[in-house]
């Protein structure tokens, strides 16, 4: 798996636009359990977001243009997606692509810690319910002959 | 960092709408606060708050960055569950209903909810309870100063670090000038703005763009995000739930309204106000939903709620979202700034530096702390180091852990010390763990279900054998008077 990546990436690399300020572009995560994650980046100039669902960007789709310095990705299904940043003005690709791999947890596990925190809140929700019931300070049966 | 480049207002009227929104909370407070010279006004608004201001501010306080802007981000990350998880927060609320009226009959002078668990499980639980605490109400802090500095960058442009200071900075002031009457006044006028602004951004929403664009372009961009299955929101749901819970069962900011509400009138207000409050954060949260049809760019998460309602409204709902927004915070920051002011006055100056303080003392001591807690905060809100939801649902593994403690230590003689110090330490651990292995939707679950072991573990091993009566102590001022 990482051997065409490795490959993509050096080919791609002779490339990248040569520039006086460092251009970056980071994840917030390399593996997504949730389906979503931040993307990151620097550059001085406007830039294109393109995000593709191969390392040499055969399917290349752009998801953003302009200025601003991150996008927030969500709502994805499983799969691996490359990102690049390309200049908006010329279309040269200025940075290394990043790689982020979306894994959704397993459904399992999901319904188990379903389970444990329903488990949870009927139990707390008993203890209030059966604990107002049988006060046995006083207060509550005050409280309600005052009524 | 993060930041955008292209926000709808002016920054010139960015600054008016602060400038004049600041000066009413700041007179409103002075007003509200002018004749609060006594302890028990200033910071208990002299326990005599009534029914409807009771609701407002209970719902006021709930609905804060958490609602207005963490839950479109919630529903930007998680979907259609994310928006009615959210709403779980309300169970929170409901469940403390009968919490409040049995916490006021049985410390009619109590202050703090350090007060019930030093006097219900000794000192030794009492500083575990209080560093939970503190961490929680300082996360709690930071995280409505950054949405403050987020809002109003994302809003009109004006640099996060200068918003971030200028609501911290107006909210601090008339806290400081009104006390505790000051806080629940303002949040009367500040639930009604919240609700006004929120329903109409909705209505507005889907008018502008309609359902069927916004679930066609959700489901070909987005499309797990109307996925009922999908797994992490799963897991969410009753972490929030839980995280609400234990926001609440623990918080200062609700036991103070417990002791400062007229006897009979707690329960009712809590319960009013967790039905009041539930669907707020659909609506908000249905906010983040247009995002795929608007092809908008959401540079954080968390930006999402004033990015897409100022796209969709223009300039005038980007004012009204600017005021609404500004309402919720002020209203939750004012809040947590008194109620954390009394739990570091009464907890840690009184009981551990100062234990002669008269009640003069404790009420300057109190306005010395509430800008010393401003200061902190901002300190901590400029380095901005995570996403508003990954700071609130951090604190989730502390605050779930003493979800138990306080419950079964309310209405259980049975319930020990050592199952409460246990709950609390290795339920906030535990939490912690699951939150960096697994994610920050399951830190509340974990942290409350450990520490739920815990606390039956002690009750089943050593059972103890409290007195209800110890729980009733002096205020500090009979106490001298004494």
């Amino acid at each position: 798996m990482a051997l065409p990546i490795v490959l993509a990436l050096a080919c791609t690399h002779g490339a990248f636009a040569q520039s006086g300020d460092p251009v970056t572009l980071t994840s917030d995560t390399e593996i997504a359990t949730a389906g979503y994650f931040q993307l990151l980046w620097e550059a001085a100039e406007p830039i294109r977001l393109v995000e593709s669902t191969t390392a040499d960007f055969d399917d290349p789709h752009t998801v953003y243009e302009g200025s601003d310095s991150g996008h927030t990705v969500s709502g994805r299904a499983d799969g691996t997606l490359f990102y690049r940043l390309e200049s908006a003005a010329t279309g040269a690709v200025l940075v290394e692509p990043v790689r982020v791999v979306v894994a959704h947890h397993p459904i399992a596990r999901a319904f188990t810690f379903f389970g444990v925190g329903a488990l949870v809140f009927v139990a707390t929700a008993m203890l209030i319910l059966i604990g107002i019931r049988t006060a046995d300070d006083g207060t509550e049966r005050a409280a309600r002959s005052t009524r | 960092m993060n930041a955008v480049t292209d926000a709808i207002l002016n920054p010139a009227i960015g600054w008016s709408v602060l400038a004049g929104f600041s000066v009413l909370w700041v007179f409103l407070g002075w007003y509200w606060g002018r004749n609060a010279d006594a302890l028990d006004d200033y910071v208990l608004a002299g326990r005599r708050v009534g029914l409807a201001l009771g609701v407002a501010t209970a719902m006021a306080t709930w609905v804060t960055s958490n609602t207005t802007m963490a839950a479109p981000q919630i529903a930007l990350q998680m979907g259609v569950w994310g928006m009615f998880g959210y709403s779980l927060g309300a169970v929170g609320l409901m469940m403390f209903a009968p919490l409040a009226g049995r916490i006021r009959r049985l410390m009619p002078g109590g202050y703090t909810s350090g007060d019930f668990v030093r006097l219900r499980y000794g000192k030794t639980a009492w500083r575990v309870f209080l560093v939970i605490s503190l961490c929680y109400s300082l996360g709690w802090l930071v995280s409505m100063g950054m949405a403050g500095g987020v809002l109003i960058n994302a809003l009109t442009g004006i640099p996060y670090h200068y918003g971030m200071t200028v609501i911290l900075a107006i909210c601090v002031s008339y806290t400081l000038l009104g006390g505790f009457r000051a806080v629940i006044g303002t949040d009367f006028v500040q639930a009604v703005l919240i609700l006004v602004g929120v329903v109409l951004i909705a209505v507005l929403a889907i008018g502008n763009i309609g359902f069927e664009a916004i679930h066609s372009a959700a489901l070909e961009r987005r499309p797990e995000l109307l996925n009922l299955l999908m797994p992490a929101a799963i897991m969410f749901l009753f972490n929030n739930l839980l995280f609400g819970v234990g926001e609440i069962f623990h918080s200062n900011v609700w036991w103070s309204r417990a002791f400062s509400f007229r006897e009979g009138v707690g329960g009712k207000a809590y319960l009013l106000a967790g039905l009041l409050w539930a669907p707020i954060p659909i609506v908000a949260g249905f906010i983040a939903l247009p995002v795929p049809a608007l092809g908008l760019n959401v540079p954080a998460a968390d930006m999402v709620g004033p990015l897409v309602a100022a796209n969709i409204l223009g300039a005038t709902g980007a004012v009204l979202v600017l005021i609404m927004v500004f309402s919720a915070l002020s209203s939750s920051l004012d809040s947590l700034l008194a109620a954390t002011s009394i739990l570091v006055v009464e907890d840690i100056y009184r009981r551990h530096i100062n234990p002669a303080a008269d009640a003069p003392t404790l009420r300057r001591a109190t306005s010395r702390v509430i800008v010393g807690l401003g200061l902190l905060t901002w300190m901590l809100c400029a380095p901005r180091i995570a996403t508003l939801a990954e700071l609130l649902y951090f604190t989730g593994a502390f605050v779930a852990s003493t979800i138990w403690p306080i419950a079964a230590g309310l209405f259980l003689r049975r319930a020990n010390t050592a199952g409460a110090i246990t709950g609390m330490v290795v339920g906030s651990a535990a939490g912690l763990y699951s939150y960096f292995a697994i994610g920050f939707y399951v830190a509340a679950l974990v942290g409350a279900a450990v520490s739920m072991l815990c606390v039956i573990i002690g009750i089943i091993a050593a059972p103890a054998s409290f007195e209800w009566r110890l729980l009733s102590e002096p205020e500090p001022a009979k106490e001298h008077a004494a």
